[in-house]
């Protein structure tokens, strides 16, 4: 019947409604879908801020009467007490003046990195959008000039808060605290983590029961009992000070001047790495090191790809490695094994405590160790997971084509099953920042101890704890965000 | 054509089979098992022996702990505070145990109607109630070692309460310690003295051990003046020995009871002697240790009344229960007897009616899963359920006045109750919050949307117990409403609040599990949005989640732990304030302690994730193939 | 080949209103111009088949009709009711139009009886006794009455399609869309659904199909709508259409599937 001939040529959608004729002719506006979704969001929106405005007035009329102030003010008080472990806060702290690059010695150097650097992102941005590329890009290189000014300002803004034994400098003391033992505790269950799920896989059925039992027992009690049973229970009984276990004396025929462990119930105490002025050669040669190891690898994929021998990277990268590394140690002083580029300070006895050398206190022992044991069940589960979800026929495709278990592990298993652990992965890291907050019931002067402190002094709980909660949240966000990158780069790419 | 060759060309199969055959004895049965499982390769054995020399070690040395050495005193003496709460009024226990009691049984009758359980669960409670029955039984006919008790010169006096019969024959030695290794490790575990507790003797006596160790007290040297007292119950001294001098020989006491009565026996230095230097073991032969089994204390305490509390200088207010435990070292009969047997009888009672009110309850569900037809019986259980919740509020806060049902506030709860009330309230109150707030999260209007995700993201990347505490100091001031409201009230809301948010994540991936064509298709039908949503989308989302609102049922159940950090006593609470009273003693005590709390909670969790993982099975299941 | 007696086709009365207008309907996702200009009647008891090659905006277009997706310009209506923003206007049109979804769609955790009676008690509001009596009339009618308490799980293929069937036809709409309807499958189930498609054809139910099944176009249909691209190319009626296509992609298309 009816044929039509030309093809119709694709059009741009009509422009979208103005904002105020939101009511259509000819339906009357309790029936119109769009009259109601509007409506609906604007009762929602008018009951949530309708609550929170009731909430917030009751809330400052109440503080007001215990005298709580709602500003941030009580960042800028002194904070009269101590904090039993972190670095210290009661010295000036000129964190400007490391920064001005002017009077910096290696001022030209700083110019050409940060030349770089502009140049970097243009050359990332050109692709997507040419003006923002430049302006990314001159934003950048105006910094230079800019950059005294901009340093001074902020120092100004900030610095009626980080004075000398201030509150706010209190708890950046703190927040380091947590960071210290949440990165600590991070790569340390990861590591258990994994070891404990390829345990959960295993043929033997002892080491996979084992690692079962484990990970049920850890799962099913609480944090905070594994906690205080870590502290109160295993920590608690080590000897005081003056009892404290030590490294032996003599040792058959040899003896020994310096103490290299000692344990008490307060630290673990070992010996400590101080580097001298000749350290900078050995960091040089580590560096180099690691350059020297980037280029190997490179040259050694360049020539499997080349010639199809296997590259065996780590054979020629390790070894390269080493040799920098101790020419470097070489070249600091350091022959045989005497005053070169570090200094080992010993744990002393002192009056009351142990002085000198790394300590490691006791509630940091127990929180790391509890966070690690606890979390270590959960990302082993995962890890199991998210190798059985790699399909049986997977491996065995693999294996008919002739790759050994290693390759199919490395090359086919694990990849997939990456994809599948690094989500709950990433959400167990925000655990672990979260339950740090529990280094309250060890006494250890994490985020959560700080503010507590600042608040027994202070009492201003509104301000304080707040300021808390953004700080947690920023944790969680940093760990949220690292987990999306890494999603990123394992991601399947589909149709 | 050979015949081979034929057989490949044609061949017919014989008409009946080749009948089955057992594979070879290498390959079956416990041997086979052994070597896939165990033994299959070198790799594979050389782990097998290493975690059975790791295993065997391992538990060599708990077990070793916790038979010979532990002190569970502080859990079987203490079960009341522990399930109930140390603030909550021991005569008002059995209401705790009635609520216990209805909760079990309609959990048993849910059980019964709904599900099944395996035959070796109840030959597993048959053993444990023979067992509670038997162990005390025979628990009894084992004799209680001797008590040691440990002084040197610089010890408080310290006092023994004994009642001893007319006639009774006791020897109290004094014992110098010569030789070094009286003082190893062993021995002595747990009394080592330490900065975090207030025990200025046992501090002295650590040192001193040191000393001894560290060769600066020389056992030659001793110079100790001690010497045994006996008072009677007014403070009379009735006996004494000798003062003890030099170093080697002992100091006996052997008494002769004249009356059945209380007495107290202490060591006393003799003030007019110069040195004070030595330490000695004080060592009470034939008297039976009544604090440890709570009938033989029941015993005395009916025959002859409460103790006495003599007020001398420097004493003791009366005798510590810890100092009358062991040294550390004990029979496995005596371990039965004094740690075992206590514990299973204080908790007999309570096992056995709960055994009987389960098996009722289950047995009903059985019995109505056959005889009743199966919507009625859904509709009686549901029924019976939402009946209880005002009954348990009835039974648990009372009436006013004093006879009958008084009235308790909930700040009077504590302990495991208050552990499992917290949970069941949170995760049943956070149930149509976490729903309004994922469909809230996955609507299409935006500004509902943002502020449910702003909610949710918020609650979820903070630590829980600074919320709780914010619960504590600043809700009071949020609303006029909350300023009077207890505790218990105040942080039941954030605990519901902070599983809502959790919770609307589980079921918001519930809801993208749900094909997009079932709303297509009820939309096609003609049914309204809400209708889509509650008959056709919720129902399929939920289901797919179960096993992870099971797990965060689970995870709240850990979570309750830390109200113990902000003022409410339950079970860890409990445990905690328990193990840091001086008064009490029980401050060394901190393994057995949290081991137990430990078990406890495990048991729930492991429990409730049995329960999850059958559920998955079977309920979730039931509507698909 | 067997001989089957080729039934009468109904006889479309081509008087009165059609009862879907469509006028120049245009659709865009986002950027992409999906339906340009598509302009179709259908008169009461037609049977209009929709083919073409994926991508082209069939399954679209239908889903536009019962307001599944919302088209931008243009008019739609349905047995003379303006499909628009009007909330009452859109209930109205979904209540008399059924659709059957290429992955049946049915709801896994209701029996099949629940399935069916579901929409007939919460949209039409009958009573439970009245709606359980029609389903099983249309659960015979469509071939399985002894599935009714079974829940779609234990179902075939082609039974659960029939049941789908089932639970549009329940609402007694005046027409019928199908979106592929045996798409999903097997070849041995293709035949029983496509028994019960004619049946309602015969019976003079209006019909809106995408499907790919040629020969049930040739049987029942009395059009033939091919579109491309988001456009109408060619409508014919079948004999027409299958025999002596005119426009260039409509031949291109048949020379690659027949």
């Amino acid at each position: 019947m009816t044929v039509y001939n030309d093809p119709i040529e694709n059009r741009p959608p009509p422009k979208r409604r103005r904002a105020y004729q939101i009511f259509t002719p000819g339906i009357p506006f309790y029936r119109d879908v769009r009259v109601l979704r509007l409506v609906a969001q604007i009762v929602f929106a008018v009951l949530f801020i309708g609550t929170l405005a009731v909430t917030w007035i009751s809330l400052t009329t109440n503080l007001e009467q215990s005298q709580i102030a709602l500003d941030f003010g009580v960042y800028k008080r002194s904070f009269a007490a101590g904090l039993p472990e972190g670095i210290p806060f009661d010295t000036e702290w000129d964190w400007a003046g490391n920064l001005d690059l002017a009077n910096s010695t290696i001022f030209p150097v700083w110019i050409v990195l940060w030349l770089g650097i502009a140049y970097y992102a243009y050359t990332r941005l050109r692709q997507r959008n040419r003006q923002l590329a430049i302006i990314a890009a001159a934003v950048i290189v105006l910094l230079i000039p800019l950059h005294p000014t901009i340093i001074s300002e902020l120092d100004k803004a900030v610095s009626p808060y980080l004075f000398p034994k201030s509150n706010t400098r209190a708890i950046i003391s703190g927040i380091v605290n947590t960071l210290r033992v949440v990165v600590l505790s991070v790569f340390a269950s990861t590591l258990l983590g994994v070891l404990i799920g390829i345990g959960l896989l295993s043929t033997n059925y002892l080491v996979r029961t084992v690692s079962h039992v484990y990970v049920e027992i850890f799962r099913n009690t609480p944090l905070l009992v594994q906690l205080v049973l870590i502290y109160q229970g295993a920590l608690l009984i080590l000897p005081i000070v003056a009892n404290s276990m030590t490294s032996p004396d003599k040792i058959g025929p040899l003896r020994f001047y310096e103490k290299f462990y000692v344990v008490n119930v307060r630290a673990f105490s070992f010996p400590k790495l101080n580097p001298t002025d000749t350290a900078a050669w050995f960091y040089g040669g580590l560096i180099v090191g690691l350059i020297v190891g980037y280029l190997v690898r490179r040259w050694r994929i360049r020539v499997q790809e080349l010639t199809g021998t296997p590259s065996r990277t780590w054979l020629f990268v390790i070894p390269l490695f080493i040799v920098c590394m101790i020419t470097g140690w070489l070249i600091a002083g350091g022959w045989p094994l005497s005053s070169g580029p570090f200094n080992v300070e010993y744990p002393q006895f002192g009056r009351f405590n142990i002085e000198g050398g790394t300590q490691i206190s006791t509630p940091f022992m127990s929180l790391f160790s509890a966070l690690t044991l606890y979390t270590t069940a959960f990302i082993a589960d995962i890890v199991r997971a998210g190798i059985q979800s790699v399909p049986k026929g997977q491996v065995e495709a693999a294996r008919s084509l002739g790759l050994s278990g290693p390759q199919v592990l490395g090359m086919v298993v694990l990849p997939q099953a990456l994809r599948l652990i690094i989500p709950p992965l990433g959400n167990q890291y925000v655990n672990i920042g979260k339950n740090s907050s529990l280094g309250l019931a060890v006494g250890y002067a994490d985020t959560y101890q700080a503010v507590q402190l600042v608040n027994n002094e202070s009492g201003q709980s509104v301000p304080l704890f707040v300021g808390m909660m953004i700080i947690y949240l920023a944790l969680s966000l940093l760990f949220s965000l690292l987990t999306n990158l890494l999603n990123t780069t394992t991601r399947l790419r589909t149709r | 054509m050979t015949d081979e060759q034929k057989f490949f060309v044609h061949y017919t199969a014989p008409k009946e089979p080749p009948p089955s055959r057992h594979p070879p004895i290498r390959d079956s049965g416990i041997i086979g098992w052994a070597r896939v499982n165990l033994f299959s390769s070198l790799v594979d054995t050389i782990s097998t022996l290493t975690m059975l020399a790791i295993l065997g070690f391992a538990g060599y040395l708990f077990l070793d702990w916790a038979i010979f050495k532990a002190q569970w005193e502080v859990v079987f003496l203490n079960l009341r505070p522990l399930g109930s709460g140390p603030e909550f009024p021991p005569e008002e226990v059995p209401r705790i145990e009635l609520s216990i009691y209805i909760l079990f049984f309609l959990a048993m009758l849910s059980v019964g109607f709904w599900g099944r359980v395996r035959g070796f669960v109840f030959a597993i409670l048959a053993l444990i109630a023979v067992v509670t029955i038997v162990v005390p039984i025979v628990a009894d006919a084992v004799e209680e070692p001797t008590i040691h008790y440990y002084i040197d010169a610089n010890y408080n006096i310290r006092q023994v309460n004994f009642v001893a019969d007319e006639g009774e024959v006791l020897t109290f030695t004094l014992d110098p310690v010569t030789d070094k290794s009286d003082f190893d490790n062993d021995k002595l575990q747990g009394y080592y003295g330490n900065e975090k507790l207030p025990n200025p003797a046992m501090d002295a006596f650590a040192a001193a051990i040191g000393e001894v160790n560290r060769g600066a007290i020389d056992p030659a040297n001793y110079d100790l003046n001690l010497a045994i007292q006996i008072w009677d119950r007014r403070g009379q001294v009735i006996a004494q020995s000798d003062f003890s001098q030099g170093t080697s020989e002992s100091t006996v006491l052997e008494w002769e009871s004249p009356a059945e009565d209380w007495y107290t026996v202490t060591v006393v230095r003799d003030p007019n002697a110069p040195g004070e230097n030595g330490i000695a073991w004080f060592k009470i032969d034939d008297l039976e240790v009544f604090y440890s089994t709570r009938t033989e204390t029941r015993k005395r305490l009916d025959r002859f009344g409460d103790p006495p509390r003599l007020n001398c200088e420097g004493c003791a207010i009366s005798t510590n229960r810890t100092d009358l435990r062991f040294n550390g070292e004990r029979t496995l009969a005596q371990w039965f007897s004094l740690q075992l047997a206590p514990y299973l009888t204080e908790i007999r009672m309570f096992l056995f009616i709960s055994l009987a009110v389960g098996l009722v309850g289950y047995g009903f569900g059985q019995a109505g899963k056959v005889q009743l037809d199966r919507k009625l019986m859904s509709r009686i259980v549901v029924g019976l359920w939402l009946l209880s919740v005002p009954v348990q509020i009835f039974v648990i806060r009372g009436v006013g006045g004093e006879d009958f049902l008084p009235r308790l506030s909930t700040t009077d709860l504590g302990g495991i109750y208050l552990t499992i009330l917290l949970s069941i309230a949170g995760i049943l109150a956070s149930f149509p919050i976490g729903i309004l707030l994922a469909l809230g999260r996955q609507s299409d209007l935006p500004v509902v949307s943002l502020l449910c995700t702003l909610f949710i993201e918020v609650v979820r990347g903070v630590p829980l117990i600074t919320l709780l505490f914010m619960g504590r100091l600043i809700l009071p001031f949020v609303a006029d409403a909350l300023q009077n409201a207890d505790l218990v009230i105040r942080l039941s809301i954030v605990l519901t609040l902070f599983t809502a948010a959790y919770l609307a994540e589980v079921i918001r991936g519930g809801l993208q599990i749900v094909p997009k064509g079932q709303t297509e298709a009820a939309r096609a039908l003609g049914l309204s949005e809400v209708y889509i949503t509650t008959l056709i989308v919720l129902p399929q989302a939920l289901r797919a989640v179960i096993p992870a609102i099971m797990g965060q049922f689970v995870s709240l159940l850990k979570d309750t732990s830390l109200v113990a950090l902000v003022g409410l006593f339950e079970v860890t609470g409990a445990m905690r304030r328990l193990l840091s009273d001086t008064q009490t003693g029980y401050t060394l005590f901190q393994r057995e302690g949290y081991i137990y709390i430990g078990i406890v909670y495990f048991i729930l969790c492991y429990v409730l994730a049995e329960v999850s993982r059958r559920l998955e099975e079977t309920g979730a299941g039931a509507a698909r193939r | 080949m067997t001989e089957k007696a080729k039934r009468e086709k109904p006889k479309i009365d081509h008087s009165g209103q059609p009862i879907i207008s469509c006028r120049a309907v245009n659709k865009w996702f986002g950027d992409f111009h999906v339906l340009k200009d598509v302009s179709l009647d259908v008169m009461e008891g037609e049977v209009v088949v929709i083919c073409g090659p994926s991508g082209s905006g069939k399954s679209t277009f239908i889903r536009c009709i019962n307001r599944l997706e919302e088209h931008q310009e243009g008019q739609i209506s349905v047995d003379g009711i303006e499909l628009s923003n009007d909330t009452r206007n859109i209930a109205e049109i979904r209540r008399e139009v059924g659709m059957v979804f290429q992955q049946f769609n049915l709801f896994p955790h209701l029996t099949v009886m629940q399935n069916i009676t579901l929409a007939q008690r919460y949209v039409r509001h009958r009573p439970r006794k009245e709606s359980e009596e029609r389903t099983m009339e249309l659960l015979d009618r469509v071939g399985i009455p002894e599935q009714a308490n079974k829940y779609p799980g234990q179902l075939s293929g082609g039974q659960q399609q029939r049941v789908a069937i089932a639970r549009a036809l329940a609402m007694d709409p005046k027409i019928m869309l199908f979106d592929e309807p045996t798409s999903a499958l097997d070849p041995e189930m293709i035949k029983e659904v496509l028994d019960v498609m004619l049946e309602l054809a015969y019976g003079g139910m209006t019909m809106l199909c995408v499907t790919h099944e040629m020969g049930f176009a040739r049987e029942v249909a009395s059009r033939v709508v091919f579109m491309d691209g988001g456009r109408i190319v060619e409508v014919a009626e079948p004999e027409e259409f299958f025999s002596d296509p005119k426009h260039d992609r409509t031949k291109l298309f048949l020379s690659q599937i027949l």
